[in-house]
């Protein structure tokens, strides 16, 4: 057993040691000969006579050499090695081809790495807690608005007791807060969750413990636990700190734990989670639920529960109609902080790079096969002196694995380049976060190992076809100086076939880019319509509902903070808003038009509506269409007023105006809104209040949560619908990154309380809002313009050669009297059947890709007649301008020196 | 070459350690001749052949070499069976003679049994 295997080692080792174990078998002989010698002259033959005997009797030293060689050493092996040092001295001979391949490889491999290593890293790295492919969500689903929407808590207990597919559930609701007591006061993302909220993760605590149940009890509900991150910034990772009490919002509690890292587990990245509790129910109506998490139970799958929660909606339908008739429940995946639309745009990145690759090796496929020319005499006398076909082709694989191997090497670190780049244009946090916010993005070992996989994988996939052709030449017309018969076209169908693949992967590239492009341009235009986002510095001002005992009391403490921004130098207009600009309304309220059909109160339409200073509107540029904007008149005790946008007055008044006409809306009390908790908490609405409509302004912007399109939304100020916790909006004079400070050091002047949170540019939040769709677009562009950059290339060869090839021929034509013109035209009319043929293949393409595309466009058509045209003819004048040059040198070639050539 | 004849192969590598544990070291010189005596030329195409045998048995380790000086005074390479070697030749040499024993009751049988 032992044996073979030694024997195999002493193999391998002695194909290292090869020159001193040939010098070793020379001694050996030669004392051998010098011995069978001694003893035929003892024989008595005379001296020559007995050393011809004995050269005879030993046989051939040359094929016992090599005999022996291949007894103790590999051929493979051996063979391999000799085959690396003459493609090394190949590559080195031939600098410009070498470069080409090496910098066509490192492009492809480049990008493929650095998609590859992003999508490792947020997609397919698992999650940190157990079962991750069984957790869910759970939402209603709202009669008239798209999405999935909050959830009434009475709904939510009904799903509790009636379910049979989970295995355990957990109601969440906002709750984000001021930690303070510890240092510099911060406003914390959180979450408000029913106990069992840890359980559906299996998350335990890091330090201490997560909730127990029956600490949704009021009395027992003062108890927190904290994020990983939290504890480290906050706390400076005290380990005492369990057991020690912080205020939020200015109320005492416990913290009871802290998670381990890398456990955010949800989409705005909370890192302090408080016990959802209620001193009593909220109406079934009152819809304030965030969602529901759940883990299914073994075996059930997400389809399943998405039945047998449609049936307990349509039952609660029925039992509940006036709260519940037309709702219903949508259960999704989880898909951790990571949306369906990065994840579709990062696989659509990738097949991109992937394609980009593939027109790179078929790219250097055609080139090597041109090239392959150049060593037709190479490869002839190698056969005439007895290699083997099998030999050759292993010899022109080695070389192109090497060439693969090197481009792969500058590729990983294009990719590490490319990976930065994607790092740094991607927002990590906030609303739009692309990827989880503990993801750890980098070229890995797995990295690696994909790029070195695919090298290989290129070098010998490009490698092939001319490695066959090559391989299959005749032995007489490689060496027949002249080259054979007269090259024909069709001799050169496999290239043109490359050709045509490359113009068809290229076309897929540029209409894939072009509609990104004009998604992005639409996109852009939308969100950025309705506001000046220059000079505006934003910031959150977090106000906990307790520390004001009266809207009067909150107001004034806010009309000081903007007294004294604006009294800094530098600042043009100081406004508050409950949401800022490019992130939608934050409460949706339900209005009944006066003079129309009443409907009973849950019917209504619903709308956004908005809290703003009357300055808001100049604050950020928002253009009036009708009427007026809100003013400093507009106080409590005034007649109520609101500003609707463009799309609630053509909604709900198409060919009328909306200026004076009244809507009947209730108004969110102070304490409700305010409590970051409070949306969970039971909410009285005030009676019907009446709202004249004084102006519209165009729509502002667009919902943070991907659902794009503008909602019917009005406009209140703060002093007639109070609430707290709003963002301030500065216009600056210049610009307003400089502004952070002093507008910094003037509130806590006023307040050293008051915490000012996220304070930065609106520009650089408006941007990150696009950023994913500005980085896809830019990305497949690239990828594009590589793409055609290389089938340029490729065709510019091809038929380069293809020219060079025919110089006889052409000579001969030339000759009997073909004009200029006609030699041109057949150069031109061959090409340009190859360009039909791709272009083609590639409409063909295109249009089963663009259903891929679509979710990234905004309304904009993937494929429509008018791009496809225009790409086609991009393509076909790149492709003429390809062939000109070499078309040019066969009008103007000489027949006398042509027909001389060779 | 592996794949050729590998019972002539076999038979040589057993008559080399045979030999070399019959008469303790030995030169390839003199394996070669002791050998072509022995099987009358039948096995050495020539005597460079023994050399092919002797690395291979080297690499496997049943036999050893080492550069020592010979009886009229030769620089030679000497090879000495192993314990390793030893336990190949017995295991080889009872499955020959059971071979041999069946091969030759096998010839012995006449026409007419």
């Amino acid at each position: 057993m032992v044996a073979p295997l030694l024997r195999m080692l002493a193999r391998v080792l002695a194909v290292l040691t090869r020159r001193r174990d040939d010098e070793d078998l020379d001694q050996e002989l030669d004392s051998h000969l010098a011995m069978l010698v001694d003893d035929y002259r003892r024989s008595g033959l005379s001296e020559r006579d007995a050393r011809r005997a004995a050269m005879v009797a030993v046989g051939g030293r040359a094929q016992l050499r090599e005999e022996h060689r291949r007894t103790r050493g590999l051929q493979w092996l051996e063979d391999l090695i000799v085959d690396l040092r003459y493609a090394c001295r190949a590559c080195a001979r031939q600098p410009g081809f070498t470069m080409t391949v090496v910098v066509t490889l490192a492009i492809g491999i480049g990008a493929n790495t650095a998609m590859f290593s992003v999508v490792r890293s947020v997609l397919l790295e698992p999650r940190p807690y157990a079962n991750a492919d069984r957790l869910v969500t759970l939402s209603e689903l709202w009669p008239q608005l798209p999405g999935p929407r909050p959830v009434s808590m009475l709904n939510y207990q009904d799903w509790v007791r009636q379910n049979t597919v989970f295995d355990r559930i957990a109601a969440v609701s906002w709750g984000s807060v001021t930690v303070s007591g510890v240092g510099e006061s911060v406003y914390v993302n959180g979450s408000t969750v029913s106990p069992a909220y840890f359980d559906v993760f299996g998350l335990r605590a890091a330090l201490g413990r997560t909730f127990i149940p029956g600490e949704d009890q009021p009395g027992r509900d003062r108890v927190v636990v904290i994020g990983h991150r939290l504890w480290t910034s906050q706390f400076a990772a005290n380990p005492a700190i369990v057991g020690t009490s912080i205020r939020l919002d200015g109320q005492s509690y416990t913290i009871v734990g802290v998670l381990p890292p890398h456990s955010s587990i949800e989409f705005l990245d909370p890192q302090i989670w408080r016990p959802l509790t209620f001193d009593t129910l909220p109406p079934r109506g009152s819809r304030t639920l965030r969602l529901a998490v759940a883990r299914l139970k073994p075996g059930v799958t997400r389809d399943q529960a998405q039945t047998e929660m449609q049936v307990i909606a349509k039952r609660l339908a029925a039992q509940y109609p006036e709260s519940n008739r037309d709702y219903g429940v949508v259960v999704e995946a989880l898909t951790g902080p990571v949306g369906p639309s990065v994840e579709t745009s990062l696989y659509l990145l990738f097949g991109a790079a992937g394609l980009v690759l593939i027109i790179a090796c078929v790219n250097l496929a055609a080139l090597a096969l041109t090239r392959g020319g150049t060593r037709t005499r190479e490869v002839g006398i190698r056969l005439a002196l007895g290699a083997t076909r099998g030999r050759l082709m292993r010899q022109f694989l080695t070389e192109h694995l090497v060439l693969g191997m090197c481009g792969g090497l500058v590729g990983i670190a294009l990719g590490y380049g490319l990976v930065t780049i994607m790092k740094a244009a991607i927002p990590t946090t906030g609303l739009r976060a692309a990827f989880p916010p503990d993801t750890v993005i980098g070229v890995d070992g797995w990295g690696w190992l994909f790029a070195v996989a695919l090298s290989a994988i290129s070098g010998l996939s490009f490698g092939l076809a001319p490695t066959i052709v090559a391989t299959r030449q005749s032995l007489t017309a490689a060496i027949t100086p002249g080259g054979g018969p007269l090259m024909t076209w069709s001799r050169a169908r496999g290239r043109h076939f490359l050709i045509a693949v490359q113009l068809a992967g290229a076309f897929v590239l540029v209409v894939s880019a072009s509609a990104l492009v004009r998604g992005f341009v639409a996109l852009s235009a939308r969100v950025e319509s309705g506001f000046t986002a220059t000079n505006v510095l934003t910031a959150q001002v977090p106000t906990p509902y307790r520390r004001f005992e009266s809207a009067v009391a909150l107001n004034a403490h806010l009309d000081e903070i903007a007294r004294r921004i604006r009294s800094l130098p530098g600042t043009r207009d100081v406004a508050f808003a409950d949401s800022l600009p490019t992130q939608g309304a934050s409460y949706l309220t339900r209005f009944q038009i006066v003079g129309r059909a009443t409907d009973q109160f849950l019917r209504r339409p619903l709308g956004g509506f908005k809290v703003v200073s009357p300055s808001y509107f100049q604050a950020v540029g928002l253009r009036l269409l009708a009427g007026r904007v809100l003013d400093d008149g507009d106080r409590d005790g005034a007649p109520f007023v609101v500003v609707v946008n463009e799309t609630l007055a053509r909604t709900h008044f198409p060919g009328a105006s909306a200026v004076g006409q009244r809507l009947l809306m209730r108004r969110i009390p102070l304490e409700a809104a305010t409590s970051a908790a409070g949306p969970a908490r039971q909410v009285r609405l005030t009676a019907d209040l009446e709202w004249t409509i004084v102006g519209v302004i165009v729509d502002e912007g667009v919902d943070p949560f991907g659902n794009r399109v503008a909602e019917p939304t009005v406009y209140a100020t703060r002093e007639q619908h109070p609430r707290a916790n709003l963002a301030l909006v500065v216009r600056t004079e210049g610009d307003p990154a400089l502004m952070q400070e002093p507008v910094r050091k003037a509130v806590s002047a006023f307040d050293p309380n008051q915490a000012l949170a996220d304070i930065a540019p609106l520009e650089t939040l408006a941007p990150a809002d696009v950023a994913p769709d500005r980085l896809r677009s830019l990305l497949i562009s690239m990828f594009a313009a590589i793409a055609v950059a290389l089938a340029a290339l490729g065709l510019y060869g091809v038929v380069s050669f293809a020219v060079a090839q025919r110089t006889r021929e052409i000579g001969i034509r030339v000759a009997l009297g073909a004009r200029r013109l006609d030699v041109g035209m057949l150069v031109v009319r061959q090409t340009m059947t190859i360009v039909t043929v791709g272009l083609a293949a590639g409409v063909g393409l295109a249009l089963i890709v663009s259903p891929t595309l679509r979710a990234f466009l905004y309304g904009v058509p993937a494929v429509n007649v008018a791009s496809i045209l225009s790409v086609a003819g991009v393509l076909t004048g790149v492709a003429l301008i390809a062939c000109y040059v070499p078309a040019r040198h066969a009008t103007t070639l000489d027949p006398l020196k042509a027909l001389r050539q060779e | 070459m592996d794949n050729r004849s590998s019972i002539l192969q076999g038979t040589l590598d057993l008559m080399v350690l045979k030999t070399l544990d019959a008469m303790g070291p030995m030169h390839g010189y003199g394996l070669a001749r002791r050998i072509e005596q022995i099987s009358e030329d039948a096995l050495l195409v020539n005597q460079g052949t023994i050399y092919l045998c002797l690395i291979r048995l080297v690499q496997k380790r049943w036999i050893s070499a080492k550069w020592g000086t010979s009886e009229n005074n030769r620089k030679a390479k000497f090879y000495a069976i192993t314990k390793a070697g030893r336990k190949q030749l017995q295991a080889e040499a009872s499955n020959w003679e059971r071979l041999s024993g069946v091969i030759g009751r096998l010839l012995r049988l006449s026409p007419s049994a």
